[in-house]
């Protein structure tokens, strides 16, 4: 049996209408569409611009492939499958979805399964797909580092408790690339009195190997690795996990408990918290108490896997909106309709000049509004934000939530 | 092929030609229109008229049908595509030419969706908007809906959107270019549909891509109310329905009425059972919608007492259970006032995405006793009764839409529906309807075979037009005249 078995249904359910292809931001009381609505919203689709590469063609390419009209092995399924950051744009905009008569047409999952399989029958995992999931095999993550340089960023004189209510996963991109968000992170939970710990020997969450068809190879095993994390947990004798990456956010929260409970068998009770949900409630109990002036005009890029993923929108926003200074607008594309900035769904790995490509899309929507910076609440967010901008030669700058959470705290 | 996809590729560039295997199954859908369509042998992405011009100089030299596709949609994609055939997606022509407010048209290549042309017209020229088709999604281009004769927005006050077209142009089979209406004329606006002779305009509305790839289209452009409401009839039965719905629509003042039975409401929620589940009490059996617009709220009251006035006539002859004003929440009526709206066909659940429209044409009058004779039809076969039923034209003509759900997964259930649709086109004409969209399998040989002249007609026209029969094969029942051309 194949992994697109599974989302059969799935695949029969999509009529191809095609408003997986655009945005949609309700009118106002007159009836006047919002700027942000009837926009791009597959990066896969416009680039690409054939049918296959949108949601909807998705979905037909895997009736063609369940009745055997296309061979998985095909040369040229590899790009359709592969050059998309699987953002979820597609499938939150298909929202003819009817859950409680059993519809549903989950595109997302579609399409991991056929490079799941695509990756089984020996093919896919374009660019440094493959290394990268060898890689997290051996030295547990993609970033081609080392395991003992994991927590090289944490200054030494940090001291952490055996055992502590909550659990800062640090999650690759932070631990290797983003280093300063990292630190930024300890600083803030520190400042705020956060009772944290880190694991020992935090492995990657398993997400880039979920999301590029990784799944059962000869070179890693998702569900080890994401067992292992768990276990590691499990060990600290904590309640709740905080991270700040939202990749590592979805993996633990959806991925590990329901979304891929069956092939990882990784089911936890833990508490998932993204920081800057945990920063939001101490926010509101008065226990983070933004003061010091942080004067800039910003916009907010949503990440995928926080927002269109995991529905948290609002806490980051709160987050901003507290800090003295900040002046906030909003993207005409946001939330919900929020362009990716390409780096997820092996992009990065797979076509790393195209992912910047679409990140500097995003760069030039925010520049439109005047900004200063556009913040996130995603590592691998900010890292191909930036790399947007020095690419592109914007003089707009890039922070994460927490980054300025932590200028405003004392 | 590989030398034909070469030589495609020089005309429009590698990377606007594919294939692959993959990308053409994507293009395929077995719906709406046609429920046997086959992938195409090459997709290619032209983007002007000169490269048209090219791919069609080829393809009538090498005899490969050529399936235009400009958005492909009706309530979801719709265009039957043709094993063998080089599918002409026209989505990179997507410019708006043109927005005359005097004349009150806009001119659009084959790529402008219903979204982009409704936001172009509320940005820059607010008070017009040209007809987006209503139950399409705002992917369906301006262009794909005029061409079809859709049903639009506007459709019961302005009639179905080929009525709006004012001109085409278009490259034929043979690779020359042609415009019809008063813009055939270089110094000529595009305002008028007509030049001398015959409407010539109308030669490729409906043709369903069998004469020429359309390139161009100028539509017209409408007013749009200042204050606007809904209205809704219910009844316990059709036939309760039909003639106070009439005599509402030969006031003139509605712009548009859509209605169903309630099979149309709660299949979507629910899944496939047999028998369907009963009526809820809070929906009526059958129903009406009227869409209405005014100028101002006197105006609009005004229309809406002597709406009111009609009901209270006919409920004094029918009683008030079996016609009553059907109080609409606030939630349904700005539901049916956005446009475009974003309803394609939220039937997927029910069955798991397989849908047939069997779209008949018929005098307002009778347009209830088709309603009945398709829901008995379809329950013999124990297949949801689902109808849709809309007026054009202020109710000279009406469009009965049993929207046939299936499961796509079954062979069997293809069998079923193929032979309801057969007993449905039977019964149909022998009660005088016109069926809107004529499939290859079904209508085409049925329908054709009994007009008087008209076959005949349309076969002598495409012939002259397309000698060697590539355009669209077999739409329209054509086959036969394309067979004869190539022998």
């Amino acid at each position: 049996m194949t992994y697109l078995e599974k989302y059969k249904e799935d695949a029969y359910n999509c009529l191809h209408c095609r408003l997986c292809t655009f945005t949609w931001a309700w009118p106002n009381e007159k009836g006047i569409w919002p700027k942000g609505s009837f926009q791009p919203t597959c990066p896969s689709g416009e680039k690409y611009k054939f049918e296959a590469y949108f949601g909807g063609g998705k979905s037909w390419l895997a009736r063609a492939v369940l009745e055997g009209k296309v061979d998985i092995k095909d040369q040229a399924i590899v790009d359709i499958l592969f050059a998309c950051p699987t953002c979820g744009s597609c499938q939150q905009q298909c929202t003819l979805e009817e859950p409680a008569v059993g519809y549903h047409h989950r595109i997302m999952n579609l399409i991991e399964a056929l490079r799941a399989d695509c990756v089984k029958a020996g093919s896919g995992l374009p660019g440094k797909q493959k290394a990268f999931g060898v890689h997290i095999g051996k030295e547990h993550n993609p970033y081609m580092e080392f395991q003992k340089d994991r927590l090289s960023w944490l200054p030494a004189n940090t001291k952490l408790p055996e055992k502590a209510e909550n659990i800062y996963f640090v999650g690759c991109t932070s631990a290797y690339r983003q280093k300063e968000l990292a630190k930024a992170t300890v600083d803030v939970f520190q400042k705020a009195n956060v009772d944290f710990t880190i694991m020992k020997d935090e492995w990657c969450c398993s997400s880039p190997l979920l999301r590029t068809g990784q799944w059962e190879t000869s070179w890693v095993s998702a569900k080890d690795v994401a067992q292992h994390n768990v276990n590691e947990a499990q060990k600290t004798g904590t309640n709740t996990i905080v991270t700040t990456c939202s990749g590592c956010y979805r993996t633990w929260k959806k991925d590990y408990n329901e979304e891929y409970k069956d092939l990882l068998n990784a089911n936890h009770s833990f508490k998932i918290l993204h920081t800057t949900e945990l920063l939001e409630q101490l926010l509101k109990k008065g226990e983070l108490q933004p003061k010091n002036n942080v004067k800039m005009r910003v916009t907010y890029h949503d990440p995928c896997h926080l927002g269109r993923h995991m529905g948290v929108y609002d806490p980051p926003r709160n987050l901003l909106k507290a800090i003295p200074g900040v002046e906030f607008v909003e993207m005409p594309r946001a939330r919900e309709n929020a362009w990716c900035c390409g780096s997820g769904g092996g992009v990065k790995s797979g076509y790393p000049e195209w992912a910047v490509e679409i990140s500097i899309e995003r760069v030039k929507e925010a520049e439109q509004l005047g900004v200063e910076a556009i913040v996130s609440a995603c590592p691998f967010c900010e890292r191909n934000l930036t790399d947007a901008i020095n690419k592109c030669g914007s003089k707009l700058k890039v922070y994460d939530v927490v980054e300025l959470v932590n200028r405003a705290i004392a | 092929m590989e030398q034909i996809v070469e030589a495609l590729q020089r005309i429009v560039g590698p990377e606007n030609v594919s294939d692959a295997k993959p990308i053409r199954e994507a293009y395929v859908t077995k719906a709406i229109m046609d429920i046997s369509s086959k992938a195409p042998a090459v997709v290619v992405r032209p983007q002007n008229v000169e490269e048209i011009q090219a791919v069609l100089r080829l393809a009538n030299e090498k005899k490969i049908p050529v399936v235009p596709h400009s958005g492909g949609l009706s309530g979801g994609e719709a265009t039957p595509t043709r094993e063998g055939s080089i599918l002409l997606d026209l989505r990179r022509m997507n410019k708006i030419i043109e927005v005359n407010t005097d004349a009150r048209y806009m001119i659009v290549e084959p790529g402008v969706t219903s979204a982009q042309a409704w936001k172009h017209m509320q940005d820059n020229y607010p008070a017009y908007r040209p007809g987006v088709p209503d139950g399409a999604p705002p992917s369906a281009t301006i262009v794909g809906d005029h061409l079809d004769r859709g049903f639009h927005f506007f459709s019961t006050r302005y009639g179905p959107a080929a009525d709006a077209v004012l001109g085409v142009e278009a490259v034929l089979p043979t690779g020359e270019v042609v415009r019809t209406g008063a813009g055939a004329l270089p110094t000529a606006k595009w305002f008028y549909r007509w030049m001398f002779g015959p409407d010539l305009t109308g030669l490729f509305l409906g043709s369903q891509g069998t004469l020429g790839v359309v390139t161009k289209m100028a539509v017209k452009i409408f007013p749009m109310p200042k204050v606007r409401d809904v209205m809704a009839f219910g009844a316990s039965d059709w036939k309760y329905l039909i003639e106070p719905c009439l005599e509402v629509l030969k006031t003139e003042a509605v712009d548009l009425a859509q209605g169903g039975n309630y099979h149309l409401a709660t299949t979507r929620r629910a899944r496939f059972t047999w028998p369907p589940p009963p009526k809820p009490k809070v929906l009526p059996t059958v129903w009406m919608n009227f869409e209405l617009g005014a100028e101002s709220k006197e105006e609009l009251e005004t229309v809406k007492r002597k709406i009111i006035e009609i009901l209270k006539r006919y409920q004094s002859q029918y009683g008030e259970n079996n016609l009553f004003e059907w109080k609409l929440d606030i939630r349904s009526i700005v539901a049916r006032l956005t446009k475009p709206n974003r309803i394609s066909v939220p039937y997927a659940g029910h069955k798991g995405g397989g849908l047939l429209f069997i779209t008949w044409y018929m005098p307002w009058r009778d347009a209830g006793k088709f309603c009945e004779a398709a829901e008995k039809l379809m329950e013999t076969h124990k297949i949801s009764p689902v109808v849709w039923l809309a007026a054009v034209d202020h109710g000279r003509q009406a469009l009965v839409m049993p929207i046939v759900l299936f499961d796509p997964k079954s062979s069997e259930e293809f069998e079923t529906v193929e032979t309801l649709d057969k007993e449905m086109t039977e019964q149909f004409l022998n009660m005088g309807g016109i069926p809107y969209r004529p499939n290859l399998k079904v209508h085409a040989p049925m329908v054709m075979s009994k007009s008087l002249g008209y076959y005949d007609l349309l076969k002598r026209i495409k012939r002259a037009v397309d000698p060697n029969g590539i355009m669209h094969p077999g739409r329209l029942g054509l086959l036969e005249a394309e067979k004869e051309a190539k022998a």
